[in-house]
């Protein structure tokens, strides 16, 4: 935010704007709402919101440190029972959230991964097509097992890296060849990290926080399987899109000069499969197999999820170093009180307002949801331009799922929806974990940006279609 | 390392034997799911569940669970069809050892797909009318109690408030009017309320309202010719069909236009009536469907009882509730002991 400019601070525009509207907007609302009849309790309710809605737009503070103030407000301003605002703190949104990143933080501290990783580089054919394939199938296998997608890229990175460090030496490339092949190793893992991020709900941060924002109903019914299986025709399109992509798009094949004894020796110095490795792919079992056993179990797989994360603390697998640094807590603050506003908001029967005042939306979601399909997508593509992914998470999940509540259509159909189209970024600085990723190849990965934010763009459309192609299975397992 | 080595054995046997002690006591652990055919902030519903609380809290070895169709406020077939089979999916989720099923879209839409299951127990609740038409009829795996309205409670109480008044109308000339939605519930009760002998009153018939407006044309145009109009419900009203207006109109809406519209007392059939603005109701007791569902539950879990073996029954107790304020402005006494029911239910208003 702060930047240092021959030895001057500097403020940015972003944060005087962002500071000046935190003291300005609050300010204007409780006036406002006052003016148009709310109870005081609305009033701060709405102001509060307001501030903490600036705060992330405007992206001055942490996005945690937001959520945070709003449950300190909503507690010092007695909006609701303590109980209720805490209320995220309790959920089982919150305990499936902290059980997911821990396991995740197993898979990868316990160097699983990355044995996966090399093993993948072994057996492929050398050449850039089944790296390609490989590189993307890597972000794809980790993406329900690793909840962060940054945490993915830091999975798929260092093979990038090196694959190009070390498999182009002596080939008789022009340079042109050589960069449009770069980028399209390049472009397969990123797809490969980001691709099905909303089909799997424990695939990123924001995908627990909307489903611990459903109404509790929605969340017992669309727990990690069921969460998968209806999104099914989306992951489908978004595969075989991908494939097409690679095929007409981001088509450089060609034969690599791979130093397999290289990972030969990686693969050595690792040794065999560890106590930590096996008790890491363990867990993964036994969570997969609480899944599909939940009816004869007749424990939730949140519950299943915390024992393996207990019994990875309880024999030291996942070290109280590692649960104190590697979990994300400030994610897991924002979760909770984020859970905690939403319950407010229902409490103080502010979603009635708000679907009262937005009854027309209402409406159209139930009337044409074919066409709210594309207005959602179009909103939220053009609105991402310029606000950050979580804010625009938040803000639509918190005004879109009372109204599809109201409207009969599935809340977890439109908090899908709204991850889907969310997760799109064509250029760099719409997504943290884009830069990221870009920042840790860079050195030897000259990517052409633009190839890659054609190829995002192109996927947008594709996530318009698959939604489309859809339809007809949603109606037919009752989601539509 | 050979102590370590131990130490790592007796840690595995301690997670061993947790995991098997809960596995044994969640499996064997009974499982009741309650399937509610409307949403939870709905009075009727709400109040069942006290009832079943009320029961099921002294059997904390019970799982219970929740889940509501909310077709009261979704009234399409398209959407009856989603809820029934989200329904159907948290039956199977679930496997529950008893299904409670409230009100009549439940069994319509879930229970006639369990019936003679013999892994699952239905009990219902809140049926309207018959229960045949949903296949419970010799059931082995069926048992439930009844929701009839309480016409002879009403009568009575018209009759009270004829002779408290002062009237000096024959009862002869009391007419009564009865007007409805047009939903699932009120449909399968007008051939009852219909068919109720309400001598020495006239009873007008009963008038359904597609929609608001045409409940207004019934309330202005007709409502004149009677001395008293009996409401149930109005939530499935529409603003105004074919005409785009198809949002549901809020039942307070309903009910405080009613009132100020209607030149006789408007009296409620259903206990929450009152709260929705109503001077007064006499209503089927919603405690009594769940004490007595989740007892028969109860005694098919605890006592083994099959539910075949357990009669289906009629609801018997009624309550009053009453807005003191609004039946005086419309000069209307009761006796005490009508005030006092309402206090002691929790049900009475100023």
């Amino acid at each position: 935010m702060e930047q240092q400019v021959s030895g001057k601070t500097t403020v940015s525009w972003r944060e005087y704007t962002g500071w000046l509207l935190t003291n300005i907007v609050p300010v204007a609302v409780y006036l406002y709402t006052q003016k148009a009849g709310f109870n005081r309790e609305s009033s701060i309710f709405a102001a509060v919101v307001s501030v903490t809605l600036v705060m992330w737009i405007t992206e001055i503070l942490p996005d945690f440190v937001p959520g945070l103030f709003s449950t300190l407000m909503f507690i010092l301003f007695s909006l609701a029972p303590n109980e209720v605002i805490l209320s995220g703190f309790a959920s089982e949104g919150f305990f499936l959230a902290v059980s997911v990143l821990g396991l995740g933080t197993v898979i990868v501290t316990s160097g699983l991964s990355h044995r996966y990783s090399l093993m993948m580089l072994k057996i492929m054919p050398p050449n850039t097509f089944w790296y390609q394939i490989s590189l993307f199938f890597t972000g794809l296998i980790f993406t329900p097992l690793v909840p962060v997608i940054s945490g993915r890229a830091a999975i798929v990175a260092p093979v990038l890296n090196e694959i190009v460090t070390h498999s182009y030496n002596g080939l008789d490339l022009d340079e042109r060849t050589m960069a449009r092949s770069k980028t399209a190793l390049f472009a397969s893992s990123l797809i490969g990290i980001t691709l099905l991020s909303a089909s799997f709900l424990s695939s990123t941060p924001l995908n627990l926080i909307v489903y611990g924002m459903l109404p509790l109903q929605e969340q017992q019914s669309f727990q990690f399987i069921k969460w998968s299986y209806a999104s099914l025709v989306v992951s489908g399109t978004m595969l075989i899109s991908f494939f097409i992509i690679l095929a007409l798009y981001l088509r450089s094949f060609h034969k690599l000069n791979v130093n397999k004894d290289f990972i030969n020796d990686e693969l050595v110095k690792m040794g065999r499969l560890k106590v930590v490795e096996w008790i890491a792919v363990f867990g993964i079992v036994v969570l997969a197999a609480g899944m599909f056993a939940a009816t004869i179990t007749k424990i939730s797989v949140t519950w299943v999820a915390f024992a393996i994360m207990f019994a990875l603390l309880f024999v030291g697998v996942l070290n109280p170093n590692d649960f104190r640094t590697k979990i994300d807590w400030s994610f897991l603050f924002l979760l909770g009180s984020m859970i905690g506003l939403v319950n407010t908001m229902n409490y103080l029967k502010i979603d009635l307002i708000v679907v009262k005042n937005l009854g027309w939306l209402a409406n159209y979601m139930h009337s044409d949801f074919r066409q709210f399909i594309v207005l959602i997508a179009l909103t939220i593509f053009v609105v991402r331009i310029i606000i950050p992914m979580n804010a625009v998470v938040l803000i639509f999940a918190a005004t879109l799922l009372p109204l599809a509540k109201a409207s009969g259509i599935s809340t977890w159909l439109t908090g899908f929806l709204i991850l889907f189209f969310a997760e799109t970024a064509v250029f760099p600085f719409q997504a943290p974990y884009l830069s990221n990723f870009r920042n840790a190849t860079k050195a030897v990965v000259n990517q052409q940006e633009r190839s890659v934010s054609v190829v995002n763009l192109l996927l947008f459309f594709v996530k318009v279609a698959a939604i489309y192609l859809s339809i007809p299975f949603w109606t037919m397992i009752g989601v539509l | 390392m050979r102590r370590k080595a131990v130490i790592n054995v007796l840690i595995v046997i301690f997670l061993i034997l947790s995991a098997a002690v809960v596995l044994f006591s969640s499996i064997t652990k009974p499982i009741i799911l309650v399937i509610h055919s409307y949403d939870p902030d709905y009075a009727w519903c709400r109040d069942i569940t006290v009832g079943l609380q009320r029961v099921l809290k002294k059997h904390p070895n019970y799982s219970v669970k929740w889940h509501y169709m909310d077709v009261k406020n979704h009234t399409s077939p398209a959407f009856k069809r989603k809820a029934g089979i989200q329904a159907r999916e948290a039956v199977q989720r679930w496997q529950p050892d008893v299904l409670i099923l409230v009100d009549d879209d439940a069994s319509e839409l879930v229970g006639r797909y369990y019936v003679n299951n013999p892994k699952i127990n239905i009990v219902f609740a809140g049926l309207n009318g018959e229960y045949s038409p949903y296949g419970y009829e010799g059931a082995a795996n069926v048992t439930g109690i009844l929701e009839h309205k309480q016409y002879k409670a009403m009568k009575e109480t018209i009759d009270t408030i004829e002779k408290s008044a002062k009237r000096h109308v024959a009862a002869g000339n009391v007419k009564i009017m009865y007007i409805a939605d047009n939903s699932t519930s009120l449909a399968i009760d007008k051939k009852y309320i219909d068919a109720f002998d309400w001598t020495p009153f006239e009873y007008l018939g009963s008038y359904v309202a597609r929609d608001f407006t045409q409940w207004k044309k019934f309330i202005t145009e007709d409502s004149a010719r009677a001395d008293y109009i009996l409401v149930a419900n109005y939530r499935t009203l529409k603003r105004s069909t074919g005409t785009g207006q198809d949002e549901l109109v809020h039942p307070n809406e309903v009910v405080e236009w009613t009132n100020s519209n209607s030149k006789v007392p408007v009296l409620g059939l259903n206990l929450f009536n009152v709260e929705d603005g109503c001077m007064l109701s006499v209503g089927v007791s919603p405690f009594e469907q769940g004490e007595t569902a989740a007892s028969m539950a109860v005694d098919i879990i605890d006592k083994h009882i099959s539910p075949r073996d357990i009669p289906i029954r009629l609801n018997k107790q009624f309550i009053v509730a009453m807005r003191k304020g609004m039946l005086l402005a419309k000069g209307i006494e009761l006796p005490e002991v009508y005030e006092v029911f309402a206090r002691s239910t929790d049900n009475y208003k100023n």
